[in-house]
């Protein structure tokens, strides 16, 4: 695997990382195509990572580099993040959910979704977790070809999976029906 | 919505309904011809439910039990449950994960699958969760007609997501690469 440049770290997400983080998602949406389902708003993102009842945890990929001014000053930048939580299945149990993985595409082919990945692995275990599951588009070949190579599966061709979801407005006539 | 049959009641599952609930979860696994699939031992599962790091919480439909003076006393039995747990949607925050959902053979089409979906979807209200999401076989046709009825959107379909797995063995090579 190769090695990350000197300036670039992956680290445990915190609470001021949450607008720079909220960026990111939105520039996903985007190359998703899916800009306009984005509902988030950061006050809400940072309430459901770090308030009383968390939903979620990230990890958080930060680029240092020497502020443009000329004063030696250093910056940084978030240019990528993995965003999961636990899961569970009746199959195998303890599992990982990846909801979302992402670099920036000027910080593509450096190793670094490989970095994400394995740091995501290596939690895993910690947690003797023996799954981690999680949704590609089937049109993301690039992507997809990148899963498979770590050894990850599709389900939805290779088992007939399909993703469900009940929105919203349908939950709210379910309840009160 | 139909009312549910005599003697059937919907309430939160308890560690001591883990046994009956994996003998549960064995029969759906057989019903997807995925039997050998599950792995997961009645200690995990009570640990992983009830224990101090909490990974699924238990919705049980029981059907009381009876007694009649000509047979004798008839027990209490579990005759379906919902495994669920909490998710995040970068697009819209909070979500539930329903795992598995299933009613015994025997008490099918008496509206106990629709009352655990509809004891989900209050979950869901009360914890501001916007999404209910699961995934299902294709080609469990029952099944489908029957999310679809209550407002299910295959996004398989609709939208291309495919599910992806990494399991074990993978995650450990992942992990020391």
């Amino acid at each position: 695997m190769s090695k990350l440049a000197d300036s670039i770290v992956i680290r445990k997400g915190t609470v001021d990382d949450c607008e720079s983080t909220l960026q990111l998602i939105k520039e996903l949406a985007e190359y998703e195509n899916m800009s306009s389902q984005v509902k988030l708003t950061l006050a809400q993102f940072k309430e459901d990572g770090f308030g009383k009842d968390p939903y979620y945890q990230l990890l958080v990929v930060a680029n240092c580099r020497p502020s443009d001014s000329g004063t030696g000053e250093k910056m940084t930048k978030l240019i990528g993040y993995a965003l999961y939580f636990k899961k569970y299945s009746t199959f195998e149990g303890r599992s990982i959910y990846l909801e979302d993985i992402y670099v920036t595409p000027a910080f593509r082919k450096q190793g670094i979704g490989m970095s994400l990945l394995k740091n995501l692995a290596q939690l895993a275990i910690s947690e003797k977790c023996v799954r981690i599951d999680f949704c590609v588009l089937s049109w993301n070949k690039s992507a997809i070809d990148f899963y498979e190579k770590l050894g990850a599966v599709d389900i939805t061709k290779l088992e007939d999976w399909h993703y469900f979801r009940i929105f919203n407005e349908q939950i709210k006539k379910l309840a009160s029906c | 919505m139909s009312k549910l049959p005599n003697g059937v009641v919907i309430r939160k599952g308890v560690t001591d309904d883990c046994e009956e609930v994996l003998r549960l979860v064995k029969e759906l696994s057989e019903y997807e011809n995925m039997l050998p699939d599950v792995k997961l031992t009645l200690d995990q599962f009570r640990e992983d439910g009830f224990g101090d790091n909490l990974y699924f919480q238990l919705l049980v439909a029981e059907k009381c039990g009876s007694s009649d003076s000509g047979t004798g006393e008839e027990k209490a039995k579990l005759i379906g449950y919902a495994l669920y747990f909490k998710k995040y949607s970068t697009f819209e925050g909070r979500s539930i994960y329903l795992e598995n959902l299933y009613v015994a053979l025997a008490f099918r089409k008496q509206g106990i699958g629709f009352a655990l979906f509809k004891n989900l979807a209050k979950v869901a209200v009360s914890e501001k969760c916007a999404r209910i999401e699961f995934c299902c076989l294709s080609w469990n046709k029952m099944a489908i007609d029957f999310y679809e009825k209550i407002g299910a959107v295959d996004i398989t379909k609709q939208e291309n997501w495919h599910c992806f797995k990494i399991l074990d063995e993978e995650i450990r090579m992942l992990a020391s690469c």
